[in-house]
């Protein structure tokens, strides 16, 4: 599936009107206050550095500039709680938009039904409902029928890029457009700490019919940069010899 | 429990070089561990177990953690991870000896968990005059009991290369299935940094 890359991060203090995003440009929101040109150039290196994979490769436009290896050491500016990864287009023609949340409400019947689909075996839902309410952190990438709420575009580094043509088929339900219900679950991350020291991942699941674009190493990147903006610096996970890039 | 990990790709540098390690309680099973010795013997060798945070000194945490080569933590950050930790268990000297004034910690270990699915053994330490009496064994034993007792599905820790038997014996395997555990590495990295998930 191609998909139209243009990256932003929302802040929750700016812009309220959801940006049009169009594929090959960067706009910006019409109605953001100015920002202060360091503050901009710190945004866009976040918006790099956070999903630099995720544009890196595959999406065959080679003209994102790929951040420095490393993570930007300063996490400060960014809010990392709601991000939109990547817009793309249904059958339909109407727009698309996978969104990486940070604490989104997960429904544990939806989960459940994703497990199936990446061919997880079955866990005792009373035991998968507790353990989401005990992890430190649960992060989620939906797919939704608007941007989110507080989306600007202030990547004003290009990092849009056109890739492929034509309409990808997306097998999108016919989903409620309201603000306030979540999209289609379709991936997902959790995590336990102690909030101080240690970390670990578990669970980190994207639906196959959108692996293979580089939404489960954003999904670790979000959740590793959350965790390192809280200063847990010992971040874990168990990987099997089959985990796929 | 199948786990995918997609760890692949973090620029900061990952370590690969850890078994992982990994305890599918849910699936199989397992009984919790036997204890091995009871906790009156070890009462009536002076020592005792506590559960629980309470009672438990920081400064004196970090005293311990500095006898066996972990790294002292901030205090306030040592108790904010306390405060969020599942289930503590430590070892006090139940009266005043040659090695230890009554009360004084021996040995501790915690288990961070999301009460349900899964949990993580840490900072399994015990002071270097009360090793070799198996104390961390027991610490150890007592631990993953108590969390198998809660119904917690997959149990694992990390263990420097040394100890891995130790866990072993205790039915903790290394690298099931081809499993690894990994850890972000950041330019202020930690010094314990082998990794092997325990199965159990």
């Amino acid at each position: 599936m191609t998909v139209s890359a243009c990256l932003t991060t929302s802040s929750a203090t700016h812009c309220c009107q959801p940006c049009a995003i169009r594929r090959g440009s960067a706009s910006r929101g019409a109605r953001s206050p100015p920002r202060p040109a360091s503050q901009r150039a710190r945004r866009g290196l976040a918006c790099r550095g956070f999903l630099s994979g995720l544009f890196g490769s595959g999406g065959g436009s080679g003209g994102a500039t790929v951040a420095e290896p490393g993570v930007a050491e300063d996490y400060s500016l960014e809010n990392l709680d709601e991000v939109l990864l990547t817009e793309l287009q249904a059958e339909d023609g109407s727009q698309r938009y996978i969104v990486y949340r940070n604490g989104g409400l997960v429904d544990a019947a939806e989960l459940e039904a994703l497990c199936d689909k990446v061919g997880w075996p079955r866990r005792p839902q009373n035991k998968v409902q507790a353990a989401l309410a005990n992890s430190f952190l649960v992060a989620t990438l939906t797919l939704e029928d608007a941007p989110p709420r507080s989306s600007s575009s202030d990547c004003s580094d290009g990092s849009s890029s056109g890739s492929g043509s034509g309409s990808p088929p997306t097998s999108s339900r016919p989903a409620s457009s309201s603000s306030g219900t979540p999209g289609r679950l379709i991936g997902l991350a959790r995590c336990t700490s102690d909030g101080a020291f240690n970390a670990t991942l578990w669970d980190v699941l994207v639906d196959p019919e959108f692996q293979g674009q580089g939404l489960g190493k954003a999904l670790v990147e979000g959740v590793t940069r959350t965790l390192l903006k809280r200063d847990i610096t010992n971040i874990t996970l168990f990987a099997d010899s089959a985990g796929k890039p | 429990m199948k786990l995918t990990g997609a760890a692949l790709g973090l620029s900061d540098g990952i370590n690969t070089q850890k078994p992982a390690l990994m305890v599918d309680t849910l699936e199989q099973q397992l009984p919790p561990p036997p204890i091995s010795k009871s906790d009156e013997q070890f009462l009536e060798g002076g020592v005792e177990f506590v559960w629980g945070e309470e009672g438990l000194d920081v400064g004196e945490l970090n005293d311990l953690f500095e006898k066996v080569g972990f790294p002292r933590r901030d205090p306030s950050r040592l108790a904010l991870a306390l405060a969020n930790t599942y289930r503590t268990i430590w070892i006090r000297a139940a009266r005043k000896s040659r090695l230890a004034r009554e009360g004084q910690l021996l040995g501790f270990a915690r288990a961070t968990s999301d009460g349900a699915l899964s949990a993580v053994i840490w900072d399994v330490s015990v002071a270097p005059a009360w090793q070799r009496g198996g104390l961390g064994r027991a610490l150890v034993e007592r631990l993953t009991s108590s969390l198998v007792h809660d119904g917690i599905a997959t149990i694992t820790l990390y263990a420097e290369p040394g100890v891995v038997a130790l866990y072993e014996k205790l039915g903790y395997v290394s690298d099931p299935e081809g499993i690894r555990g990994v850890a972000f590495q950041t330019k202020s990295a930690f010094g314990r940094s082998m990794a092997a998930a325990l199965r159990r």
